[in-house]
């Protein structure tokens, strides 16, 4: 420092100290007297502060010393860099003690260092150097109404004082001008003025040299700063979310569909929230499982299947869920990521192309395929009707079998009434109109058989081998004999079905002539009835030799009763 | 100068595009039901209050299991193919389409999924008695 002069001593600021008196107030008058003699030559002086023997009286006088010389530091650089100069120039006031200057902390440091040594001297200086000081700060403190917080000065104090060292540092130029006043005018007209800025001295070099008591207020100050950072931080991290969003949704609303975009804004926040409620609530894991088993199922019926197993079902639901948690992953991270540099269509976009799709076609095709697929869906079900369309038809087309089973009755009729017309014909008429009409009935037969089912000829024929069996057993005399009794029984039951079809008139004929013819008539009645025609089929069919002599016998049998 | 106008006009007909094709998913109903999506999707961290988008995985997802799907559709076709038609009864029961383990695999292992299931697989009670009490 300039005031110092050049080997840093300041044996002349601290003579000029002392005739201003500011040693004997700084130190007291009996440590004054023990210090005075250092002050005698610089020779003195220079062994006092290099000394090791005065350390707390040396600490004081260093303190106040190198405080004053401290003004210098803030001065201007000035071209003659003389010390003397300096020291000239210096305000006798700004010499002075005052009692809100900085000193006041180091006081308390150099009480602690000193209270280990046992010398007299010491706890002498401290006991009246406290005391006075004491008093003076409290008396400027009453002076000034300030608050008085003990020996120490509190934190509020502190910020008080900053203030005011702030509001005088604005006063420097008016400490130069006044510097320059009080030269021009060195007689006491301009004390009041210095009197004010003699203040600025110590608030100057405490602005420089101010040490705090503690350094929990300031640091308390910065941890409540930096606590309030943090909050700004979290509520700013909570704050683009959201904005984001809602700015994407309402472009994507407002770029699709306004009205729909601001209603489909609206609900798809409340329905959102319900949505994750539902989740939480309505569907579990199990109900998930249960879901993509069954989505699964559709999608394969879909595709053609027509079944599967239960444990490929269950790997490929776990495939779906799985596919759906990676498409939800990557639309997490690509949210997170470019929420604030692209838009909403732009983050779908690139989903697309993470999921593997280059564009969107091919899903546009999937939803066409899906609208196909739910008409297609329709169709099935109108296949599904077709069954119960074609169980109808099979009930429709058992109407026409039982018609045809009416049918079928109604040949058997035809066949009964047949034979009774042939027995009534055979009564009344010759041989020859007899075999014209069996021809007759014969192709009426014919005819009336070829409508019918293959199965009503099948049954038919049964019949007709009945009948030629029947027929050629009377040709053996043993067997006819054997079997007399059955044939007579058989004929009576033709002729009880004869009388009952027929009607009253004609039967009491019949039986009249019963009654009167009945040896004779009886031996025609089994020859007629035994259809001679057929007969004569079968039995050229059989025997072809004898078949003359045969119908010889025939005739002869036919002709007697009319010869009678 | 006239390149940058098209690149532009591309970029908005496909913005257009897909904002046409996120509309129409609105009236599409996919076969992966709404709340299925949303569960998977709160699983994997990611809530989404827009239907669309919604419906936007439900058609990705879909699209991604019928592929899987008609690949082992092909595997299982080609698999009856290989039976020999002497067996006129298997011929019958083998003409439906049936989804096994062993398509299902076949089909996932192009997708770079590799299923397997265990070597040892007990679905009945009868599994490891011997083939005798098994035909009894």
């Amino acid at each position: 420092m300039a005031l110092l002069g050049e080997g840093g001593r300041g044996y002349e600021l601290a003579r000029k100290l002392d005739t201003c008196g500011v040693w004997r107030t700084w130190l007291g008058d009996a440590t004054y007297a023990n210090f005075a003699p250092f002050l005698s030559s610089p020779s003195a002086w220079d062994s006092f502060i290099t000394s090791t023997t005065h350390i707390p009286l040396q600490l004081r006088v260093r303190a106040l010393l190198f405080d004053k010389a401290t003004v210098s530091l803030s001065l201007n650089p000035n071209p003659n860099p003389n010390p003397i100069s300096y020291l000239q120039r210096l305000n006798p006031i700004y010499l002075q003690l005052h009692a809100d200057d900085v000193y006041f902390t180091l006081d308390a440091d150099s009480k602690n260092q000193s209270k280990p040594s046992s010398s007299t001297g010491s706890r002498y200086v401290e006991s009246q150097l406290p005391e006075t000081w004491y008093n003076q700060v409290i008396e400027k403190y009453k002076a000034n109404k300030n608050l008085v917080s003990g020996e120490s000065r509190s934190p509020a104090d502190m910020a008080s004082y900053i203030t005011y060292v702030t509001n005088h540092k604005k006063r420097r130029v008016a400490f130069k001008e006044d510097v320059t006043d009080h030269a021009l005018q060195p007689n006491g007209g301009g004390s009041f003025v210095a009197d004010d800025d003699c203040a600025v001295f110590p608030e100057i070099a405490y602005a420089l040299n101010c040490v705090p008591d503690s350094a929990l207020p300031l640091s308390d100050r910065v941890e409540s700063s930096s606590n309030q950072k943090v909050k700004v931080l979290s509520v700013l991290d909570t704050l683009p979310p959201i904005a984001a969003t809602r700015s994407s949704v309402m472009m994507e609303r407002l770029g699709v569909r306004p009205e729909h975009g601001s209603v489909e804004h609206g609900g798809g926040l409340s329905r959102g929230k319900f949505g994750a409620e539902g989740n939480g609530k309505v569907i579990g894991p199990e109900q998930a499982a249960k879901l993509s088993q069954k989505a699964v199922a559709r999608i394969l019926l879909g595709v053609g299947f027509e079944g599967a197993m239960e444990g490929s079902v269950e790997d490929f639901s776990e495939v779906l869920s799985g596919r759906i948690c990676k498409i939800g992953t990557n639309l997490r991270v690509l949210a997170d990521s470019y929420k604030k540099q692209c838009s909403a269509i732009e983050l779908l976009k690139m989903l697309l192309k993470t999921v593997g799709f280059s564009n969107f076609a091919p899903l546009v095709d999937v939803v066409k395929d899906g609208s196909k697929n739910n008409v297609h869906q329709s169709q099935q079900q109108v296949h599904g009707m077709q069954p119960q369309l074609q169980q109808q038809q099979q009930s429709s087309l058992r109407l026409p079998q039982q018609v045809q089973m009416q049918r079928q009755m109604h040949p058997q009729m035809q066949q009964m009434i047949h034979s009774q017309n042939m027995a009534f014909h055979q009564q009344q008429h010759q041989q020859q109109p007899q075999q014209q009409q069996l021809e007759r009935m014969r192709r009426r037969a014919a005819a009336a058989a070829t409508p019918r089912p293959a199965m009503d000829i099948d049954k038919e024929r049964p019949v007709v081998q009945v009948k030629i069996e029947n027929q050629d057993l009377p040709l053996d005399g043993n067997a006819f004999t054997s079997r007399h009794p059955q044939m007579q029984q058989f004929r009576q039951q033709q002729q009880i079905a004869a009388m009952s079809n027929f009607h009253p008139q004609s039967g009491t004929q019949f039986r009249q002539m019963g009654s009167l013819q009945i040896p004779s008539i009886q031996s025609p009645n089994i020859s007629m009835v035994r259809a001679p025609p057929v007969k004569v089929e079968g039995f050229s069919e059989l025997m072809g030799g004898d078949s003359t002599s045969k119908h010889d016998l025939e005739e002869n049998r036919l002709t007697s009763p009319n010869g009678k | 100068m006239n390149q940058n106008p098209q690149s532009s006009d591309g970029r908005n007909d496909d913005d257009s595009a897909l904002s046409d094709f996120l509309a129409s998913l609105m009236d599409y109903t996919p076969t992966i039901p709404d709340e299925l999506v949303e569960h998977y999707l709160a699983k994997s961290g990611f809530q989404c209050p827009d239907v669309r988008l919604t419906r936007l995985v439900a058609v990705a997802t879909q699209k991604f299991v019928a592929e899987v799907a008609g690949d082992a559709l092909q595997h299982c076709k080609a698999r009856q193919a290989t039976i020999p038609k002497d067996k006129r009864d298997k011929q019958q029961k083998d003409k439906r389409l049936v989804l096994t383990m062993e398509d299902l695999s076949k089909a996932l292992r192009e997708y770079g999924v590799n299923l397997r299931h265990q070597e040892y697989f007990a679905d009945s009670p009868s599994t490891g008695m011997d083939p005798a009490t098994r035909e009894e």
